[in-house]
Formats: structure tokens, sequence, C-alpha cells
């Protein structure tokens, strides 16, 4: 988990530098409305409808667009015992890693109807052929008991191989192997 | 929600200014609850780069940040635009420019003097914002454009690219006059007046060209005219 955590402070680097600094100018707006407020004067009468009132309004502006559009790449996400993850030919757009509980994965194919290609348990990740290979879901998969995920969305999971060299080594890995064996788990 | 909880403030803060209760004023008022809001976002600036620096992005800071950068500053911006504008009607703030105001303060507080803003501000014809009152323009659009012309005057004053001697950007209009002295007794039946009435409502003649000087230049032109002749 503590990874994750990294991989998020990683994404929102950018976010949190920009806050930063909104903080430092709306201290400066703020320090120089309180000298307004103190003493109304030529000088603190124009730096405040001047320089004040600019440093605040951009960083309301900035700051209500990075809050209101700021979501959470990494997500827990919990589903009841038979709940469907997600379906054959969805658009992938999220990598899980099952944390406790357990999953199958299920393929659909005409005339035979349903086959359960694989269980999964915790420890355990789906989902990643779709956003390796930028393909629609290629199974469905559903909870078999309660289960408890983390769910990496797309821009996450760039993060996450970019970071880690092994870690994209073990996922082509295990893309391939999956693939090659028809087991593949959406996937 | 918010515009509900913006309006009462705002009626407060006007009703305080027209008739003061308890010797505090709208002003006074705005200064007290601006100082107190601006303390209270650099508290909350603080406490978030302090106890939230590690993530800066979770819930509790988010909403944090939400308060300190988006919500609170929206209500000080509001108060200090209202001190700005209430304070900067008043004459000590015009005189604070000293040296573009001093001889027009200065007349006007001269008891030898006989000119019109002196006669005004002597007798208390004009009880608050004695250079406001004659020198803004009428309807919003005039404080509109009285403010803007303000904040040009101050960045030429700090900037030192004023001429002088001052000029007003338009001819002095009746309107200004006619604020106060229209509907009085003494204006109304007036014979000179009561026959250029028309003209004068319509502003095709001056007040200014039967009741000058108004400021101490007119009466050292004044003067200068007739030296000459």
């Amino acid at each position: 988990m503590e990874l994750f955590k990294k991989v998020q402070r990683t994404l929102n680097a950018r976010k949190e530098m920009l806050l930063l600094i909104l903080q430092g100018l709306t201290v400066v707006g703020v320090l120089l409305t309180i000298t307004l407020m103190i003493h109304v004067g030529p000088l603190t009468l124009f730096t405040f409808m001047t320089v004040a009132q600019g440093l605040i309004i951009v960083s309301i502006i900035l700051a209500s667009i990075i809050l209101i559009t700021q979501k959470q790449n990494i997500l827990r996400e919990r589903f009841g015992p038979g709940e469907v993850i997600f379906r054959k030919g969805d658009l992938g757009d999220k990598l899980y890693i099952v944390v406790h509980g357990e999953v199958e994965v299920i393929g659909e194919e005409t005339g035979k109807g349903e086959t359960i290609i694989a269980k999964l348990g915790a420890g355990d990740c789906f989902g990643e052929m779709a956003l390796v290979r930028d393909e629609p879901r290629m199974a469905t998969v559903r909870s078999r008991t309660g289960v408890s995920l983390i769910s990496l969305d797309r821009q996450g999971f760039q993060a996450l191989f970019a970071n880690l060299g092994p870690l994209h080594k073990m996922f082509e890995k295990m893309v391939e192997e999956r693939s090659g064996a028809g087991k593949g788990t959406d996937a | 929600m918010r515009l509900q909880l913006f309006f009462p403030i705002v009626t407060q803060l006007y009703a305080a200014t027209e008739s003061p209760q308890e010797g505090i004023t709208g002003v006074e008022l705005a200064k007290i609850l601006g100082l107190g809001l601006g303390v209270l976002t650099l508290v909350l600036i603080l406490f978030v780069f302090l106890y939230h620096r590690k993530s800066p992005l979770s819930q509790t800071a988010k909403w944090l940040h939400l308060l300190s950068l988006c919500v609170i500053p929206v209500f000080l911006l509001f108060l200090g635009n209202f001190v700005a504008y209430e304070e900067a009607k008043e004459l000590e703030f015009c005189a604070s420019c000293h040296p573009v105001m001093d001889p027009y303060v200065n007349d006007m507080k001269d008891p030898k003097s006989s000119t019109l803003a002196a006669i005004h501000n002597q007798n208390r014809f004009i009880q608050e914002a004695q250079c406001y009152a004659c020198h803004v323009g009428y309807g919003i659009n005039g404080t509109g454009k009285a403010k803007m012309n303000g904040l040009i005057h101050l960045y030429k004053f700090f900037t030192d690219t004023y001429t002088h001697p001052i000029k007003l950007y338009d001819p002095f209009s009746n309107s200004n006059c006619l604020r106060c002295h229209n509907s009085a007794k003494k204006f109304e039946e007036n014979d000179v007046h009561i026959s250029l009435m028309s003209e004068i409502k319509s502003n095709v003649m001056s007040c200014l060209d039967c009741h000058a000087p108004i400021h101490p230049e007119q009466v050292a032109s004044k003067q200068t005219e007739g030296g000459g002749k």
C-alpha cells in the first residue's frame, strides 16, 4: 500500500506544487489586505486594488479548478459475492489487485455458455491486458466471495510502469504468459 | 446558500454606514471582520502547510484548502473592496496625496478663503466625503468612473506622471450641484435661477459661470487676469 501511496503522490506532485504556490500567493494577498484594514492610505489602497486582488482572484480560480478536478488514481473498491466487476467488451481503464476474497474470470463462447477460465485470490491482479494493449476487456470478471480490491487507473498504471522498471518487465511477462496460455483475465 | 449568507452582510454593512449604531460604523465593522478573516486564512494556510504537508490532497486537506484558498478569500475581497471604496471617499484620503492635494485641502480649511469648496466645507454644507460629493458623476456609472479614475490618479501619483495643475477629465456637470440644491427653496426662488433654470438643468450654462472660484488655482488665475488688465 505504501508503494501505491508513493505513486499517487508522484501523480499529484504537480498539483501539490501548484497548491503550494497558490498558498504563497494567497498569503501575500491576505497580508496586503490586512494592511489595508489596518491603515487605508494611497499605497495600501493601490496595492490592494492591483496586487492583492489579482493574487487572490488567481488563487481562488486555480485552487477551485485543482480541488474540483482532483481525483484519486488509486482506490480501494469493494464488491459483494456474485457482483460483476467488468464485462467482456467493456473499455478497460483500470487494473485491479485482489486484497482479500476471490474472483473468477469467465469466458463466454457462443454455443458453450460461460466457462470459468481462472480463479484469482489475494495478491493476484487482473485487468492489466486492456491497459497494456489498449483493447476492450477480453473476459468478464465476477466476485465469488465478498472481495476487496485496489484499483489503479490508466494514469496511475503508466506512472507505476514509468517509475518501476522491474514491475514493467513483470507485467510484460504476465501479459505474454496469459495471452499465450489463452488465459486472459480480461485481460 | 452562499448568496443568502452574503446579502444580509452587505445590508448590515451599508446600514451601519448610513446610521452608525453604538459608535461603530459599517467601515469599522468591515475592517474588524476583514482582519479576523485575514488572520483566520493565514492560520488555516499555516495549519495545512505544517500538518498536511505530506498529503496536501487528502480529503481533510482538500476541505481546508477550499476554505483557506477559495471560500474565505471571496469574503475578504468583498470586505477589502468595501473598505477601500468607502474610505477613499473621505477628505482625509484625498488629502493623503500631499504634494498634489495640499493646496486644495489647505484652502478648504482656511477660514479666510472664499472659494466654493471652502464655503461648503467650513459651513458643513457637505457633512462627509467632501471632495467625492462634488467630483462623482450621477448614478452607478458615475461611481464606477470615479473609482476607476481614482485608481488611475493613484498610479499617476506613485509613478510621478501627473501634470500640474490637475484638471477635470470632463467639464463640471451641474448635476453635481443640483443633487443637493435642486428643490431647495433658496435655489428655486432665486430670480436668476428661475430665468435660467432650463439652461442650468440641461448643462447649457454651468453653475460655475457665476459661482466661482471653486478652488485656489482659480483665485490665482483670476488675480493674474485682473493684474493683466
